[in-house]
């Protein structure tokens, strides 16, 4: 069994990640460069805990220690459900996995522990560092570093452990929900609505007058009450810590230990039976609703593929709620954000840069919501062949995908501007509607250049292979080229608005007009010299 | 006198280097390269003094107000003060021409190097009294001054007047142009020695102090940017040497202007990062040291570009401190980034910034330790390690200062801020790091834009070879009229990426219409590739495919219009229902509705599809795609029918339907080309078939001769496989 579950894991970590020639000299540069890279980054935390302890006086202690803990690992399980519900269960290589001599459990087993790695690479480059630095700060002893030894493997079991269970249960309800449109639609209506409620419930509690200086005493007597009380009730986090720390050690250990038992026995019972179940549900022969299509007359390739793009995403709401979901919290953003500067005591200095940074956080949302323009030619996968062998110019795919991202981007971004203008009144009209149209053009500038990317270098085989589009290059590539220009526009607007205040709208917006201009032209010349050339 | 002395030595220096040159001929060169080394030592003994033309103040009598009373500065006579300015110029700027000639053999180099430098050389000799004023105040001829002077235009005029005979030599006398291109690159290279006194002797401080982004700092940080937009397309297209050239240039240009002040003291040792870089800029690129011009690349630029951006000057731009700051951190900032540009060096890889980094490394220890000796003399702060500049601006002297390491040793007291250089050295590695990005995405950028006008380029030569080929016919007709009746493939042969491994090599055939041709290999030999190039999913590396006389190379849509492909996959896509997915596929190769509905209601019934068509693909069974697929492939009728192993995986109903639309089509004068690995079947449907075996073409055998013949079509398939597999074993 060991076996078999050493060659399926090794099978599977082989695929994703790069190969490279077996040579002992790059084994030890390789690891002396990782050594560098955690000593480098371990020095850096140990100057920012510093910096948190001596100049903002946070308390750097043990409940700080377990509420990092408590909060890193809480967003890592996040992470990891999200991925292992794809990963694990709806994962196309699960087809050659269970067609390989191996027991179902012992696949299950395999994929949990490539994640496992994946966690533990992670914990590897921050938790370790944070760990050894905060030991550094905080003045530990010996036996804290040596329990950090032990502490780096426990953790990602513990995630791992939780998110399989949670992604199992998560994956059932999809199941349900994906036969049952009008359920998923009215979930996430009242999703919507109970959150909008919510934070404008929680809006009404800041104060006036919020004196930040005047705050900061009772604000950090909040923040270590509140770390305390997170520690309190981080359970098993709050035992680590503890235990690393070096009191109870006997009881701590104790709890970990079951603890850990616990999630294996929930894994072993619940989770590894259900796999196989969820893994090899097909939807051949499920019989479908009957769609009727109207028959339109052929107005040109444009709306042929206009239409196509319509049609699979009017079929698939979810996958279209994933990918502008940061667009559809803008407003939900800027109101609480701008709720809480309208309470500050600003200056007319104060007021401009709540604009510089409503910029700054809209021109980043925008960014992060144009994954679905960066792996737009990607998502055709397979289907790309279609284009390859038909006599037309299909290079019009590309422009009707575009418009499809740019009408849904933009109606979503009006719609966050209209709210932004009823909600916050004491913002300049003329202000706020400037500041559309430079989001408009640069979220048209971001769809360009996302496309650009995947054109010269789309993932088709990869997706077509693997049905997924998580650890694709280009996703991260756009998301890096889009923050460096938002904050390159960010700090283009602080020097406008500090030097040519009053026609600083203007400048802006020719600038990014500009910017634009030159994003289009590169992007028609890439699609007309390269789109013949992309090859399945 | 003293014009005698020195037309003699001239005369003495030039007879000495003809006699080196006749006496061995071949090292004419060696006795110029000689020459050159003495001038540049000439010139750098020269630069122990500071002339007194250095201080002369606002001859244009420009309106300020200043302490200085500018008719006290002057020398002599506006008139000659100015002139010997320009002649002072154009004499540094003849000496860097001539030091570097003999290196390059480059015609206005040459040209420049002869007559205008020998002009130059003569004034000075007719001037010689106003030089030695302008040098010293006064005349006096035995001042080591003025008889290195001597030395400096009898070495220019007997280098010129050897330089102005083998031109003549060689190419007769200038003509009207290259007399104008030479001097056109006389005065424009004189940019970039110019005098850094000469803005206030002429104007005085008619400048302004740069700092706080006053637009004289912005021209401080703009210019380097423009000469090296600038300097990068004019030299783009010229011929390597004379880019050698041009790097060499600025690398002497930046040491003549670093070293054109004495300076007295020891802060005003080049120990600055910046300061040294001009040293290591001559080392770099005289011996083509890479180490230090890496060092440059990485270290300087960045070094160079945070000065500009923070400039520590307090004085007029004007004032000549200030234009030598300017003129050296230009150079700095501007020379690795060309050298690179223009290909004098290679492009950096990481492992040059790890060296770049040791080499920096190196230099910080030895100025940590420098600052820390010398401080005990006299105040310096190299490279601001020591002293409170930076410190004070970011605001942490608290750091620099609560953090300090001391000994004695021999009276001596090192002081070291430990924290505060530690902190320094990392930042900068940071800024190091960074800068590899940056210079990376300018990489990224400028080869994605040379690699797409290279594919413009050989776009526009195919459209016009296709015209060509087409000979006045239009661009819809079949580049070979005489293939329109069938499937001609001739010395194909396919590569994948960089592999040198051919996947097809050397094939050929031709299938004609009405035959159902099988092609039969096994798995990996070819069959998919050839397929794949033959429908235009894969680009051909050699050799041509027409369909129906058309080029699927440079005739793609004309030549996919005659096909109807279905794949070895179902290229389908799921959450379109069967009908919208044919919709699609007859939008694409323009099929008119009407004709769309009628040919999808007849095919639907004879491949069993009616009950589904409505449905989403996603609910559809293995069958029941390749079915949609092979509807899809036939809905415009196409005259070449291209299968991939269509038969995988299908029951024996749907098998059986597939063959008979297969016989069927053929019989309508139609061409059925496909794919198997299935003995059987090929043997059964096809007229002829081809083995592929390896990439390369067995044979191709004609079905009812083997029928005929009695021959096994599986053990004719199995000897030519033995048969390839023995040669490639061998």
């Amino acid at each position: 069994m060991f076996e078999r579950v050493r060659i399926l894991t090794k099978l599977q970590l082989t695929n994703k990640t790069k190969k490279h020639e077996k040579n002992s000299l790059r084994v030890y540069r390789d690891l002396a460069l990782k050594v560098l890279v955690v000593v480098l980054i371990t020095v850096f935390v140990s100057l920012l805990l510093s910096l948190v302890k001596n100049i903002l006086f946070i308390p750097v202690n043990d409940y700080f220690m377990i509420f990092i803990l408590i909060l890193t690992q809480v967003l890592s399980i996040v992470s990891a459900i999200s991925r292992l519900t794809v990963d694990i269960y709806q994962s196309k290589d699960n087809q050659i996995l269970l067609t390989l001599p191996a027991k179902n459990d012992e696949i299950f087993l395999s994929k949990l522990i490539v994640y496992y790695i994946n966690e533990f690479r992670k914990n590897f480059y921050f938790l370790f560092p944070f760990l050894i630095a905060y030991g550094f700060t905080s003045k530990e002893n010996f036996g804290y570093y040596i329990s950090i030894l032990f502490i780096i493997f426990i953790l990602p079991f513990i995630i791992v452990s939780i998110a399989a269970f949670i992604s199992i249960l998560l994956t059932l309800i999809t199941h349900y929900l994906k036969k049952h449109h009008w359920v998923t639609f009215g979930l996430t209506v009242l999703f919507i609505i109970s959150v909008f409620i919510l934070i404008y419930y929680l809006v009404s509690f800041i104060p006036d007058n919020i004196r930040i200086v005047q705050l900061y005493n009772s604000f950090i007597v909040g923040l270590t009450k509140f770390m305390q009380q997170v520690a309190n009730f981080g359970f098993i986090y709050q035992a680590i810590g503890k235990l690393m720390t070096g009191s109870s050690i006997m009881i701590n250990s104790l709890i970990i230990i079951l603890t850990l038992g616990v999630l294996f026995l929930i894994n072993y019972l619940f989770c590894r039976p259900l796999f196989f179940w969820l893994t090899s549900k097909s939807r051949e022969h499920t019989k479908t609703k009957d769609h009727q299509i109207h028959d339109r007359k052929h107005k040109g390739l444009f709306w042929t593929f206009f239409r196509k793009e319509l049609t699979i995403a009017k079929r698939s709401p979810n996958e279209l709620l994933s990918n502008y979901v940061l667009l559809i919290a803008l407003p939900l953003i800027i109101f609480v954000l701008n709720s809480i500067y309208m309470n500050m005591d600003r200056s007319s200095l104060g007021n401009q840069l709540i604009l510089i940074f409503n910029i700054l956080i809209i021109l980043i949302l925008i960014t992060a919501s144009n994954t679905a323009s960066v792996v737009a030619i990607t998502t055709e996968g397979f289907e790309f062949v279609l284009l390859k062998t038909a006599p037309s110019k299909t290079l019009q795919v590309a422009w009707a995908k575009m418009a499809f991202n740019f009408i849904i981007t933009s109606i979503l971004l009006l719609l966050s501007f209209v709210l932004f203008r009823i909600a916050l009144p004491v913002f300049n009209r003329t202000d706020i509607w400037l500041m559309f149209i430079f989001a408009f053009l640069f979220n048209a500038s971001q769809i360009f250049w996302s496309f650009q990317i995947d054109i010269l270098n789309p993932k088709l085989s990869d997706y077509a292979s693997t049905g997924s589009i998580t650890d694709n290059d280009n996703i991260k590539k756009a998301l890096g080229n889009g923050f460096l220009v938002s904050i390159a526009f960010t700090l283009l607007s602080i020097f406008v608005f500090l030097f040519f205040e009053s026609i600083a709208w203007i400048l802006l917006i020719i600038m990014m007009f500009i910017w634009l201009g030159f994003r289009f032209l590169s992007f028609n010349t890439y699609l007309k010299a390269y789109f013949v050339d992309i090859e399945y | 006198m003293i014009y005698l002395i020195t037309l003699t030595l001239s005369a003495m220096i030039y007879f000495f280097m003809r006699l080196l040159i006749t006496k061995e001929n071949t090292k004419e060169n060696k006795t110029a390269k000689i020459m050159s080394v003495a001038l540049f030592v000439v010139y750098l003994v020269q630069l122990f003094s500071r002339d007194a033309l250095d201080n002369t103040f606002n001859l244009l009598l420009v309106d300020i107000e200043t302490p200085i009373n500018a008719y006290d500065t002057w020398l002599t006579g506006v008139s000659i003060s100015i002139f010997m300015i320009f002649l002072r110029w154009f004499t540094i700027l003849s000496i860097l021409f001539l030091v570097l000639k003999p290196f390059f053999k480059l015609k206005n180099i040459t040209f420049i190097s002869s007559f205008i430098t020998f002009f130059i050389g003569l004034l000075n000799v007719i001037f010689f009294k106003e030089n030695i004023i302008m040098f010293l105040g006064e005349v006096n001829y035995l001042n080591y001054r003025s008889i290195f002077f001597i030395f400096e235009i009898a070495i220019i005029l007997a280098v010129s007047l050897t330089n102005m005979i083998q031109y003549i030599k060689d190419n007769k006398l200038p003509k009207l142009k290259e007399i104008k291109n030479g001097l056109l690159v006389f005065l424009i290279t004189s940019i970039s020695v110019v005098p850094q006194s000469v803005f206030f002797n002429l104007f005085g401080n008619f400048g302004e102090i740069p700092e706080e982004y006053n637009p004289i700092h912005l021209l401080l940080i703009i210019i380097p940017f423009v000469f090296m937009i600038f300097g990068y397309r004019f030299m783009k297209q010229k011929s390597q040497e004379q880019k050698d050239f041009f790097i060499t240039f600025i690398a002497f240009s930046a040491f003549f202007q670093y070293f054109s002040f004495n300076h007295h003291g020891l802060a005003s040792l080049p120990l600055h990062l910046c300061n040294t870089a001009v040293i290591l800029m001559l080392f770099s690129v005289v011996f083509r040291w890479r180490g230090f011009f890496y060092f440059n690349y990485f270290a300087n630029v960045v070094g160079a570009l945070a000065a500009l951006i923070f400039p520590n000057i307090n004085t007029d731009f004007f004032d000549s401190g200030a234009m030598r700051y300017a003129f050296n951190h230009w150079y700095v900032l501007a020379w690795p980034i060309l050298a690179v540009a223009l290909k004098t060096f290679t492009k950096p890889k990481l492992k040059d910034m790890y060296k770049a980094i040791m080499v920096f490394t190196v230099y910080y220890v030895v100025i940590v330790f420098v600052n820390a000796w010398l401080n005990n003399y006299q105040e310096v702060d190299y490279f601001f390690v020591y002293g409170n500049h930076l410190s004070d601006m970011f605001n942490v002297t608290g750091i620099q200062y609560n953090n300090v390491l001391s000994f004695e040793y021999h009276g001596l007291t090192f002081i070291f801020y430990w924290l505060y250089q530690v902190l320094f050295y990392l930042a900068f590695i940071f800024l190091m790091f960074m800068s590899w990005y940056v210079y990376d995405a300018f990489f990224t950028f400028f080869d994605g834009r040379k690699k797409l006008k290279a594919k413009q380029k050989q776009m526009r030569l195919d459209e016009l070879n296709l015209l060509e080929l087409l000979d006045g016919r239009s661009i819809t007709e079949p580049i070979n009229p005489g293939g329109i009746n069938m499937i001609k493939i001739k010395n194909f042969s396919k590569k994948y990426g960089n592999s040198d491994k051919y996947a097809v090599k050397d094939f050929s055939l031709e299938v004609n219409m009405g035959e159902v041709f099988g092609f039969l290999g096994h798995n990996g030999a070819g069959k998919s590739t050839t397929i794949k190039s033959l429908v235009g999913i894969q680009s051909i590396t050699e050799g041509s495919m027409e369909i129906c006389g058309y080029s699927i190379k440079t005739q793609p849509l004309e030549a996919k219009l005659e096909i109807g492909y279905v794949s070895d996959n179902h290229a389908v896509y799921e959450k379109l229902t069967g009908r919208e997915y044919i919709h699609y596929i007859a939008d694409l190769y323009k099929v008119d509705p009407i004709h769309r509905d009628e040919r999808l209601e007849k095919l639907l019934v004879e491949f069993n599809l009616v009950h589904a068509i409505d449905q989403e693909i996603k609910s559809y069974s293995h069958g029941m795609k390749q079915k949609l697929v092979v509807i899809s492939a036939l809905i415009h009728e196409p005259k070449v029918w291209i299968l991939d192993e269509p038969l995988t995986g299908l029951d024996p109903a749907s098998a059986y339907q597939i063959k008979k639309s297969m016989k069927e089509h053929a019989a309508k004068g139609n061409i059925v080309f496909f794919s198997s690995h299935v003995i059987e079947v090929v043997e059964k449907i096809c007229d002829r078939i081809a083995i592929i075996t390896n990439g390369q073409l067995q044979g191709i055998y004609d079905m009812n001769e083997i029928r005929e013949k009695n021959i096994s079509l599986e053990e004719l398939y199995m000897s030519k496989f033995e048969l390839a597999k023995g040669k490639t074993d061998v």
